[in-house]
């Protein structure tokens, strides 16, 4: 069932009536609700697979229950670490068995050794990765004293396979998420005109923004061999739009929907197409994932406390292993470590945190400095997304020989006018300057549109809203796959 | 507070679906190359067959010449509308139900009875599953919201826009007409990819499908009830002629024993060919289909007797 369908479209007012008009006397109820409107989410997609979230689920439930009843150091860890190793295990079996016996025969190829290694042919169960990376947070913040285990098995079982999250996150925290799924919700109407405006907004970036820009990427880099110069350039930008239109589209209507039931998700995306430095970016790209890295992996590996060489190693690992949860590819692998690149002169001169606060923050228009820096960013950003878009590492390294070697040549201006002119629809062009004009209105926001005319008489409000329904009606791209439904 | 949310919600989703039935119901059968033969009502005959049909027989001259008004082009493509069960409840689905002196025109070529070698004889792997014709439930509703929202391919601004595709013209009457370059040059190029494509990839991984077969027949016997049948094998360009000889040597006398056994007079116009234009080899050309259309209704005439 994806977020911009007619089946999801009927799916939440029932569970919202429900909610709200026949399970709103007790909490319980609402939690119980909750989960099987979940469970229901999930087997729409293949109810063969939840089996699979339900043993996760009871296996860290009952991990964190073991881990809160006993202090003897011994067994904490062999639970802690039992529920660590399934996790990764199922993780590690389903996500990238393949591509580790895959790259094992290949690599052995290399010393004359040819083997026809046994590969898995199952799909990848959506929203494993982030399912796990609950469960895991949850049993180390445990096993770290941080959390006491959540002992309600419903209220737990919601925390880790609550609709709106479970597909794609944000990949929430015990710390966040269960004490609000534990505490009684009472119906907040600027709240829920709140989730159903950023919903709203969500659905226009996915439908029109990467729906639309995710055609015109899709022409370019599956053939991409007969392209060069600005046209493959214009791929990555239109690439670079379709994903941030798509995942950060599917975290709006995330969040917005889990606010029509009083729950508030974790932020998952704040602009970063306006940051002025990598590390900008990274502080708004994917914060869900980029803070599990830095508190679950960066921080326990010595984090910034060890000097210098430390601070690089442990950089690089988090982008390297970031970048390889996304997928059991290469292209993952080196996307990630592209960025580490990126963000080590940064590291080294400290500089690291020097744009904490959004670009322009007491102006209306950025500094000519920052529309430079903006500009730079994005430009690495969409460098890199060349990896993460290409099928495999040698089409990448293709695509980026085509893209350098033509760009000053005259015949691939003219290839590039004419695929603007003949192949582009011109209504993308003008939504995308519309999209990034509101998103840089309402960049002081959690998303871009939430104090859009607020302040104004009610009927321009809805005229904007109107109009904005109508160009996802309107102007849909053909319908695809959320891109993080693959990870 | 729950009851204005509430309030809210329902006016602006009420002008929302107002504004998206206004702009469905622009929707007409210039549309695409399928919606009008899902808005014109039931009918009491049909011309059946892919697209070979679609394009080559014209309802308007056989009615003409026939004096009748009733007969409605319902082919569709080689992919969706092959002989099949798929095919056949679409087709009881388009009819109406008093109808008794119907015309029955059922294109038969090889391609419409053959299915993938692996499994000919499997109905459920038939290529025409889970598309179009297996899903449309309502065939004779104007507007169609359900094909509009379902299977109309593309944003819906072209329909506020009535931004359609020139080249293809589909009739109130069902037929398809064509409108694409007729130089000779391209002609040339639409057929050698046309025969291509066949003979690379249609014909190796097709066999004529005795299942495919007794579903012709099973169509036949059930429209007899309805009116009289005609089963009519298109000219093709003789590239596309030799490769049919090739792909089924024996179509015309399985086809003639067909025709004897449901007593459906069989006409075989492949020897014509030479006599039509056709847009890529294996489509009539428009001024080609008024004057096999023509030549269909002579044989009608003759036969309905």
């Amino acid at each position: 069932m994806l977020f911009n369908s007619i089946q999801y479209a009927l799916f939440l007012p029932v569970v919202f009536l429900l909610y709200w008009f026949v399970f709103n006397k007790k909490l319980r109820l609402q939690n119980l609700l909750l989960l099987v409107s979940s469970y229901f989410f999930y087997a729409c997609w293949d109810y063969r697979f939840l089996f699979l979230l339900v043993f996760s689920t009871l296996l860290d439930y009952y991990t964190g229950l073991k881990l809160s009843d006993t202090s003897v150091k011994a067994r904490r860890r062999f639970w802690f670490w039992l529920s660590i190793i399934i996790n990764l295990g199922f993780l590690g079996v389903f996500k990238y068995y393949n591509f580790f016996v895959e790259s094992f025969a290949d690599m052995i190829g290399h010393f004359g050794l040819n083997i026809d290694p046994w590969t898995l042919s199952v799909i990848l169960p959506v929203g494993i990765s982030f399912y796990t990376f609950h469960g895991l947070s949850y049993v180390i913040d445990i096993y770290n004293n941080r959390i006491k285990a959540e002992r309600d098995f419903v209220v737990y079982s919601v925390f880790v396979s609550f609709f709106p999250l479970l597909v794609a996150g944000p990949i929430e925290r015990a710390t966040h998420l269960l004490p609000q799924i534990k505490s009684g919700r009472k119906f907040d109407y600027t709240q829920a005109a709140d989730g159903l405006r950023q919903i709203l907004w969500g659905l226009f970036k996915k439908v029109v923004i990467a729906d639309t820009c995710a055609e015109y990427a899709n022409i370019i880099f599956n053939n991409s061999e007969q392209y060069s110069g600005f046209t493959l350039v214009v791929g990555a930008v239109f690439f670079a739009f379709q994903i941030y239109g798509d995942f950060s589209g599917y975290s709006d209507i995330a969040l917005g929907t889990a606010r029509l039931f009083g729950i508030d998700l974790l932020r998952n995306f704040a602009f970063p197409y306006f940051s002025r430095d990598i590390a900008e970016f990274w502080r708004r790209w994917h914060i869900s994932l980029s803070t599990w890295f830095r508190d679950y992996l960066y921080v326990p590996l010595g984090g910034s406390r060890g000097g210098m060489w430390m601070k690089v190693r442990n950089t690089f690992i988090i982008f390297i292993v970031s970048g390889f949860w996304h997928g059991a590819n290469w292209t993952f692998i080196v996307w990630g470590a592209l960025n580490a690149l990126y963000f080590l002169p940064l590291l080294l001169l400290n500089k690291n945190r020097n744009n904490l606060e959004i670009a322009g923050q007491n102006s209306v228009f950025p500094s000519l400095k920052e529309l430079f820096q903006m500009m730079l960013t994005f430009a690495l950003t969409v460098l890199a997304w060349i990896f993460f878009r290409a099928k495999d590492i040698s089409h990448a390294f293709h695509y980026l020989k085509d893209l350098f070697a033509g760009l000053l040549k005259k015949e691939s201006i003219i290839q590039f006018l004419n695929f603007m002119i003949s192949r582009v629809d011109k209504s993308i062009l003008i939504f995308l300057v519309f999209f990034i004009v509101v998103e840089w209105i309402g960049r002081r926001h959690h998303y871009a549109i939430a104090d859009f005319g607020l302040k104004r008489n009610p009927l321009y409000r809805w005229c904007f809203y109107f109009c904005l329904a109508m160009a996802i009606i309107l102007f849909a791209g053909k319908e695809q796959q959320f891109i993080y439904f693959q990870f | 507070m729950m009851r204005k949310f509430l309030i809210k919600s329902f006016v602006f989703l009420s002008l929302i679906l107002g504004a998206f039935v206004l702009l469905l119901s622009r929707a007409d059968e210039r549309t695409d190359e399928f919606y009008a033969r899902f808005i014109s009502p039931n009918q009491s005959s049909l011309i059946i067959g892919t697209s070979r049909a679609a394009q080559a027989i014209n309802p308007k001259v056989l009615n003409d010449e026939l004096n009748r008004s009733d007969i409605f082009n319902y082919a569709f493509t080689n992919e969706h509308s092959p002989y099949g069960p798929v095919y056949l409840k679409s087709i009881l689905a388009k009819m109406d139900d008093g109808s008794r002196n119907g015309i029955f025109i059922l294109s038969v070529d090889p391609w419409s009875l053959s299915a993938d070698k692996e499994n000919p004889e499997d109905l459920s792997s038939f290529r025409e599953n889970g598309l179009m014709l297996d899903g449309m439930i309502d065939v004779s509703s104007n507007p169609n919201f359900f094909y509009l929202m379902k299977y109309y391919d593309g944003p819906f601004k072209r329909l506020l826009l009535k931004e359609n595709d020139p080249s293809l013209i589909l009739h109130k009457n069902g037929w398809l007409e064509v409108d694409v370059p007729m130089d000779s040059s391209s002609i040339s190029k639409r057929t050698i990819k046309r025969i291509s494509s066949y003979r690379d990839d249609v014909m190796k991984r097709s066999t004529i499908s005795n299942a495919r077969l007794a579903f012709l027949e099973k169509t036949i016997n059930t429209l007899s009830a309805k009116g009289k049948i005609f089963l009519i094998r298109l000219p093709v360009c003789s590239e596309m002629s030799e490769l049919e000889n090739d792909f089924c040597p024996e179509f015309d006398s399985l086809m003639m024993a067909i025709s004897i056994r449901n007593k459906a007079p069989f006409y075989a116009m492949m020897e014509d060919s030479v006599e039509y234009i056709f847009t890529d080899g294996n489509h009539l050309a428009r001024e080609s289909s008024s004057v096999v259309s023509s030549k269909i209704a002579e044989f009608i005439k003759v036969h309905a007797k």
